[in-house]
């Protein structure tokens, strides 16, 4: 009697312990990673690489002190000088966003957002459609102090079980008036595979 | 006892693999397909590969050639509904290398079925070209942000079966080792060596890496302001193809801004013929069996030319001569392929070949009767694969032209008929694909128009 | 009898040793050994503002005789002791047998007051 009873309780546990609510649904063998972990599946060019150069980039610009009272900036993309298809926008845009949240710069419209800035200012000034007080004067976008231009290069090497990726990221910024480079920083990075 | 329950399962073994694609001989199948098609009559090209495909599961051979067909009939979207759904059998193919490598290697390395009884999983090059001509369906229709996807796809594609092949390459020279085949496809008598070992051959880098795909991913890059991204495409294409003007051009024009307002960067692309065929070739090898060499015939994989399409260098345009670089040559990449497989192909028949030579022996000594029925089922299951995509372009040839915006026109050397098409440029940045096979030219979207051609002749044999 | 009496006094004081709670301020306070920390040994921090941002630099150094990866990232403190940027990215670095060695970091905003150190290898 006291067995079937326990046994009755402990399908009653089992029951309601496999109803426990949880936030996960379905999902074997798939789970969410670390966004910021070292990923080293391949030696290309990858998440962690990207993470590091804008990174020790933007601390090095933002700590070098020649950016006095968040002068304006415009950002270059970088030139891809290997022939791996890297985003590099992607790296600027890194590069931005953590320079724009450390208040150290503002940024200019950049060669792909000028169209559309243009594009809505003219839609503003020009097509009657909206309240006088309310649009945008046209004259009144600000012109940049600097520029931002960068490059990145790599070397590629293999033999039959080794290979070897160096990638060297430089970038500049460079002030519009004078044309004097301001600041200079690279990163290196070295990757190897062995078979 | 033993005998007969071996004969019995070879028996049935031989029963269930006639319902497969054994006995369906690929090649006659599309030689008909591609006669529709070089005389025009796209429908009866579709409705005989529909005749040939009756099964509910269809292959990822079908979906090829279907989205080819379409794309010549100028219905671009039936043409990437058809690629979509051999996306995504290539897409399952490709998780389930990057998941389990080692696995997918074994399995490919198994002796026992000869390669035709294989699921069909298409050729690398295929692969790479599936996504490459889904672009150009796209950019028919100036949709560039699409391509952008399909471009990347591609050479996200390309590095997952570099990083195989590496792999696979390394195993087989163990195993080729271990089995102790020595035999080189170079040993092979009566073999056409030669086409394996043709410069344009042995110049690729490998099978599946196109200097017309990453040219034009270069180009769809370029297109949408991604400098950063259109310098690797192109310094890849001029890495495959070494001292081809246009693609140094390319790179060099890449940082120049010379756009001129009013003015369209155009590139014509001009795919012509039909991918090659392949078929089967017996060649006699010996082969130790118990400790005997035996001449035994074995069947190889041989690749033969498509001839429906005159070569074509130039064409003009606006009554102006303009030069075509070649870019892609699917016969090529075919070759390579094979030249690659070949060590594999040699080594797999010949393994399989001696374990059934022993077998049979064996029989022989027992039962005579047993033996006899072996032997017809190897007999009908030997032959090589001589599965491939057929309506695949040949050549692919493209020029690069700055042009007023407005009405332009293009027209083929009159030896391949001469057709007229009028192109409307209207955008900074556009594609004009044409594709032509025998003497007839197809092309798809709204800015391209084929001027009409002779009423398309009927081919006999029509069911 | 005694002798037992003896050894686990002996080792109570031992274990009481092993792990004094590091001193508020100091080096080691700042370090967070994520799983396991083999042969690298954290030695002086050299903090210092610089253009009004929290410079650190760390000294490193590989104890064993074969080559070791550093696995590492900062966290950056305001005065309020939480952090006042979003997490670094773990970065990898490599150390020479018997290495000794510098690790640089400057914080991403003046903000910044205090940082701490995640380590792990493997």
């Amino acid at each position: 009697m006291f067995a079937r009873l326990s046994l009755a309780a402990l399908a009653i546990a089992l029951v309601s312990g496999c109803s426990t609510p949880s936030p996960v649904l379905g999902g074997k063998n798939i789970s969410y990673g670390d966004s910021k972990a070292v990923e080293l599946v391949t030696n290309e060019f990858g998440s962690t690489d990207l993470q590091m150069i804008a990174e020790s980039m933007t601390r090095s610009l933002a700590q070098s002190g020649v950016l006095h009272g968040r002068p304006v900036v415009q950002v270059y993309d970088v030139k891809n000088k290997t022939s791996e298809y890297i985003d590099t926008r992607e790296i600027t845009t890194s590069i931005k966003t953590q320079l724009m949240k450390s208040g150290a710069a503002r940024f200019a419209s950049d060669n792909t957002d000028m169209q559309s800035q243009v594009d809505q200012l003219k839609l503003q000034n020009q097509s009657g459609l909206y309240k006088k007080k309310t649009v945008a004067k046209t004259g009144n976008m600000i012109a940049a102090k600097y520029r931002l231009e960068g490059s990145i290069s790599s070397i590629v090497k293999r033999s039959s079980d080794y290979k070897d990726v160096f990638y060297k990221f430089s970038l500049q910024l460079i002030d519009v008036e004078s044309g004097l480079a301001e600041w200079m920083d690279e990163k290196e990075i070295r990757k190897t595979t062995e078979r | 006892m033993v005998s007969r329950a071996l004969t019995l399962a070879t028996l049935v073994a031989a029963v269930q693999l006639t319902g497969c694609s054994v006995f369906r001989s690929y090649d006659s199948e599309l030689q008909e397909t591609n006669k529709q098609l070089a005389a025009g009559n796209v429908d009866a090209a579709l409705a005989l590969l529909e005749s040939n495909n009756k099964g509910d599961k269809k292959d990822l051979l079908y979906y090829f050639e279907k989205g080819e067909l379409l794309r010549s009939k100028g219905d671009l979207k039936g043409s990437q509904d058809a690629w979509r759904s051999a996306d995504s059998v290539v897409f399952q193919w490709e998780e389930s290398v990057k998941l389990d490598t080692d696995k997918y290697l074994s399995q490919f390395g198994s002796y026992l079925v000869n390669d035709k009884v294989r699921r069909y999983e298409g050729y690398d090059y295929e692969k790479v070209m599936l996504t490459t001509q889904m672009a150009l369906n796209l950019l028919a229709q100036n949709d560039f942000d699409g391509a952008r996807t399909e471009i990347k796809k591609t050479h996200e594609r390309e590095a997952i079966i570099a990083e195989l092949r590496d792999k696979e390459y390394l195993k087989r020279e163990e195993e080729a080792e271990k089995e102790g085949i020595k035999t080189e496809y170079k040993d092979l008598q009566g073999y056409p060596v030669a086409s394996l070992d043709a410069p344009e051959v042995v110049g690729l880098k490998n099978s599946y890496q196109s200097a017309f795909s990453h040219y034009l991913s270069g180009y769809v890059y370029e297109a949408l302001g991604e400098k950063g991204l259109a310098a690797p495409g192109y310094r890849k294409a001029a890495e495959l193809r070494p001292n081809t003007p246009l693609l140094d051009q390319a790179l060099l024009e890449l940082d120049k801004n010379s756009a001129k307002a009013g003015e369209s960067d155009v590139l014509i692309v001009v795919q012509t013929g039909l991918a090659p065929a392949r078929d089967s070739i017996r060649i006699p090898l010996p082969l130790p069996i118990q400790d005997n060499l035996v001449i035994t015939p074995l069947s190889f994989p041989i690749i033969r030319e498509d001839t429906s399409t005159a070569h074509l260098s130039e064409i003009q345009l606006n009554d102006k001569v303009l030069a075509l670089t070649a870019l892609n040559s699917t016969t090529a990449m075919s070759r390579r392929a094979l030249r690659d497989d070949m060590p594999g192909i040699i080594l797999r028949t010949s393994v399989r070949a001696i374990s059934r030579g022993v077998a049979q022996k064996n029989l022989n000594q027992t039962n005579p009767m047993a033996g006899l029925v072996v032997g017809i089922a190897s007999t009908v299951l030997e032959g090589a694969d001589t599965r491939t995509w057929r309506t695949l372009p040949n050549e692919t040839q493209v020029a690069r032209v700055r042009l007023k915006q407005g009405e332009h026109h293009v027209s083929l050397p009159s030896s391949l008929g001469g057709t007229q098409v009028t192109v409307k440029v209207d955008r900074p940045y556009q594609v004009v694909s044409l594709r032509v096979v025998g003497n007839r030219v197809f092309a798809g979207g709204p800015s391209v128009e084929v001027a009409p051609q002779a009423a398309a002749t009927a081919v006999a044999s029509l069911k | 009898m005694r002798k037992t009496c003896l050894a686990l006094a002996a080792v109570a004081l031992l274990a009481g040793c092993a792990t004094p709670p590091p001193a508020p301020g100091s080096a080691a306070s700042k370090v967070v050994t994520m799983g396991q920390l083999d042969d690298i040994e954290i030695g002086q921090m050299r903090v210092a503002r610089e253009n009004g941002y929290l410079t650190v630099n760390v000294a490193l150094t590989n104890s064993s005789r074969s080559n070791q990866t550093l696995f590492y990232r900062f966290a950056w403190l305001g005065s309020d002791g939480f952090p006042v940027a979003d997490e670094e990215s773990w970065k990898a670095l490599p150390l020479y047998g018997k290495q000794a060695k510098f690790l640089p970091a400057i914080a991403p905003t003046p903000a910044a007051r205090d940082f701490r150190l995640e380590v792990h290898t493997r």
